[in-house]
């Protein structure tokens, strides 16, 4: 497959992977301890609460990104995608 | 009862990232045989699903396979179809969900056994320097070995049935949904397998937190299990992700699907 014109890669998402291992050492710490410690299940709230946030922030921080360097298209696909979750969560609350 | 779900989440996930299908598709129907019911399963498979994407995350990250802008265009539709199938599961019964769950078994095995190698060819002009996704398109450059491969997505529309698909399965039975989406990626849209597999790592872990804030906000997550299978699952999704460069994961695909059969099967003819 050859390109008809030099696409511009995109530079990496700063700071992300930084997130991701410090949330992934985090979630393991909080859930080990919630479901093992009697009386620390906040714990385990606190690390199910960061799987569910973790993946929405990554694609706020891109949505971010994008409209940074101009790809306005995909910054808007990924507010949509957040907006999405949203109305999720609000239709549950309704029912 | 903690040990016996932080077991099953740890040995799921090594063996479900040792054969690209995810945790989960094994995870809740061996729940529901050992007797938790169905609707309670489905989000505990969403959990695995949610820890096992954000483990494997960051080491994706550095290899640059995952394509963002594929990801987030192809989870529109998923998460369309998981919010919805996680608000329409309280409409079902325990049964309806295991006979969903026993389909959703078998059609993993299946698309586990029949997985393409490679497409996409190496150029020999691209260097490390063009590895990465490309700004304003769906297409970008992996590492294959010493060599570069180049790929562009094509008929993203046309593959949004079945994301939409893969979304409400995870939202009805908590499987990952990833068995359809990465042939989806693959078939459909000609993405490479390795940027493919990378790619709905990182979409599951939107899909499943989608679902779960749904099942969160209906009171259907119990945490001291949820937390237990939480632990299980980033730990085996480490483990799993070490062993894959040490065993052929063809082999463990094959062994997979034999097992998803079985448990489809099993699932079936309980009374």
């Amino acid at each position: 497959m050859k390109f008809e014109v030099a696409p511009i890669v995109d530079p990496p998402v700063r700071g992300l992977a930084v997130m991701l291992n410090v949330a992934t050492v985090a979630a393991l710490a909080f859930a080990a301890v919630g479901a093992f410690v009697p009386g620390q299940a906040w714990l385990g709230a606190t690390a199910i609460t960061t799987i569910i946030a973790v993946p929405l922030v990554r694609v706020a921080m891109l949505a971010w990104h994008w409209s940074r360097r101009g790809d306005r298209r995909h910054a808007g696909l990924a507010v949509t995608l957040l907006l999405l979750v949203a109305v999720g969560a609000l239709l549950a609350a309704a029912g | 009862m903690s040990w016996a779900e932080f077991s099953l989440g740890f040995a799921t996930s090594v063996v479900g990232s040792l054969g690209g299908l995810g945790g989960a598709v094994i995870l809740v129907p061996l729940l529901v045989l050992t007797g938790t019911p169905a609707r309670l399963a489905a989000p505990l498979g969403l959990v695995s699903v949610a820890a096992g994407s954000l483990s494997a995350g960051a080491r994706q990250l550095d290899e640059r396979v995952v394509n963002h802008r594929i990801g987030v265009t192809t989870e529109l539709f998923a998460t369309t179809g998981a919010v919805v199938g996680a608000l329409g599961s309280g409409l079902f019964g325990d049964r309806a969900l295991e006979v969903i769950l026993a389909v959703v078994a078998i059609s993993a095995a299946i698309a586990g056994g029949r997985r393409k190698g490679i497409r996409n060819k190496p150029d020999p002009s691209l260097t490390a320097a063009d590895v990465g996704e490309h700004q304003l398109a769906l297409s970008g450059v992996y590492q294959l070995g010493a060599e570069f491969v180049p790929y562009r997505a094509c008929r993203p529309l046309a593959a949004s049935g079945l994301f939409t698909v893969a979304g409400l399965l995870a939202g009805l039975a908590g499987a990952s949904g990833g068995f359809v989406k990465t042939p989806a990626t693959t078939e459909v849209m000609h993405v490479p397998v390795r940027v493919s597999a990378a790619t709905t790592t990182f979409t599951t872990g939107i899909t499943a937190a989608a679902g779960l804030l749904v099942f969160a906000i209906q009171g259907r997550i119990d945490l001291a299990t949820a937390a237990s299978v939480c632990a299980g699952a980033i730990l085996g999704g480490r483990v799993g992700a070490v062993l894959q460069s040490r065993l052929s994961p063809p082999q463990v695909r094959r062994l997979l699907s034999v097992v998803l059969v079985l448990v489809g099967v099993l699932l079936l003819v309980r009374p």
